[in-house]
């Protein structure tokens, strides 16, 4: 006998029976597993995963293992393309195939559909991603700042320590402040607007960024929390960060 | 979108999972959406460090990144790493103020049985630990020691090693001390 193509019997959690060549139901290891150790001809079930999504799953392995044995004439971008597609599911759909992908240990699956989940995150703000996945913020507004602490770095929208110079400067005093400051962002009060040009310019040089002081300081984006510094004669530092509220 | 919270109820292997295709920074800040994630990005199993992750970091957020690394890497019961990155930005860092231990982050990888390591810095002589070139955990190599000599030890002994990538380095002949010793299927000289 020897059949070129062998088949295997999937049954699903809502009793769909489903005949697929060995081929491609091998591509699940679990699957494969259970066929190399069990008895050839039996009914293999896969208690967590519906027919739907088993449906699915196959189609993709069968394009994959296709394409691999060359049965089908696609390149890889097409295959991509097709993988692009095959992921443009409702949440749910998405969600049932990465715990199908999981149980069936179907890696190139199981990477498809996370990468998938995590271009959703990528880029948002918590926020943002809470209202995606419908997750509800249950920490405290302490165990929140607790955790903003622990990680500063990844959390520092601006990048700290801004040093704004309100006092009436003469420029070198200003240049002087511009150059030995150690910080990344500068901001220039509303009336030394003047000045802005010639401390850009140097700030440039120093990759600092410059601002101008809101108008209305209590900008909902911007909470600040002011430190006064008298740093020598002439003229006062205040330094404050900037953090965006995320 | 799901009506009820989904993910959340994910197995702690699968978000790990997800965040690990996430940048490291990214993957952090998800600490932040709800208690259930807020230690998922200790162990993410890829760690690369570049010029985006490094981008924000000032003075006063340089020990909160150092100390997170360290926590990161050198905590005694973490998963297995597949992937640790590190590219030039991390060098201006690496100056006598701030003490970045590159070359003990590089072993606590190695103790995490990690695959692949691709270093880019600016320079490799005094950086790389003698251990990197006698793991048996690691796969794929690739340094990027631009235009400095480069000498592999003599015990090179990387058994599981299939893939070495090498830019930018004049090595002489302490290269054919690792062909001979390793089983490497495929090489990149750039």
């Amino acid at each position: 006998m020897g059949s070129t193509s062998t088949k295997i019997k999937l049954r699903t959690s809502d009793q769909k029976v489903f005949e697929v060549e060995k081929a491609v139901a091998v591509q699940s290891q679990t699957i494969k597993y259970i066929y190399e150790n069990g008895c050839p001809d039996s009914v293999i079930h896969v208690h967590s995963v519906s027919g739907d999504i088993l449906s699915k799953i196959l189609d993709y392995c069968k394009k994959h293992v296709n394409s691999a044995a060359g049965k089908e004439d696609i390149s890889p971008e097409e295959l991509y393309e097709w993988d692009a597609n095959f992921v443009k599911v409702d949440q749910n759909t998405l969600f049932d195939l990465i715990l199908a992908a999981n149980c069936l240990k179907i890696e190139s699956l199981l990477d498809l559909t996370c990468q998938t989940v995590a271009n959703m995150i990528k880029g948002k703000r918590p926020e943002e991603i809470r209202t995606t996945f419908n997750i509800k913020n249950d920490y405290t507004i302490e165990a929140e700042e607790a955790v903003r602490r622990e990680n500063k770095w990844a959390f520092d929208m601006l990048g700290g320590v801004g040093t704004m110079v309100i006092e009436e400067l003469a420029d070198d005093t200003m240049s002087k402040c511009v150059t030995n400051t150690k910080s990344r962002v500068c901001v220039i009060a509303a009336n030394q607007i003047v000045m802005m040009r010639s401390i850009s310019k140097l700030a440039n040089k120093k990759s600092i960024d410059v601002y101008k002081q809101p108008q209305n300081p209590t900008t909902p984006r911007i909470k600040e929390s002011v430190k006064q510094r008298n740093v020598g004669t002439g003229f006062i530092e205040l330094f404050f960060h900037f953090k965006c509220k995320m | 979108m799901c009506v009820e919270d989904r993910i959340s109820s994910f197995p702690d292997p699968i978000l790990c999972h997800i965040l690990s295709f996430l940048p490291i920074k990214e993957a952090v800040r998800t600490s932040i959406i709800s208690t259930k994630w807020r230690y998922l990005f200790a162990s993410i199993s890829t760690i690369k460090f570049d010029g985006y992750s490094m981008s924000g970091l000032t003075d006063r957020n340089i020990d909160s990144f150092k100390n997170f690394v360290d926590r990161l890497l050198k905590s005694p019961d973490q998963v297995n790493l597949d992937c640790f990155r590190l590219s030039h930005e991390i060098c201006s860092w690496n100056d006598g103020d701030h003490d970045f231990d590159i070359s003990g982050w590089i072993c606590a990888a190695l103790c995490r049985g990690v695959k692949e390591i691709d270093l880019q810095l600016g320079y490799l002589e005094d950086i790389l630990p003698a251990v990197l070139f006698t793991c048996g955990s690691l796969v794929t190599l690739k340094l990027d020691a631009v235009g400095h000599k480069f000498k592999f030890p003599s015990d090179v002994c990387l058994g599981n090693l299939k893939t070495l990538h090498i830019r930018d380095s004049f090595f002489g002949d302490s290269i054919f001390r690792l062909i001979s010793n390793c089983h490497v299927r495929r090489f990149g000289f750039y």
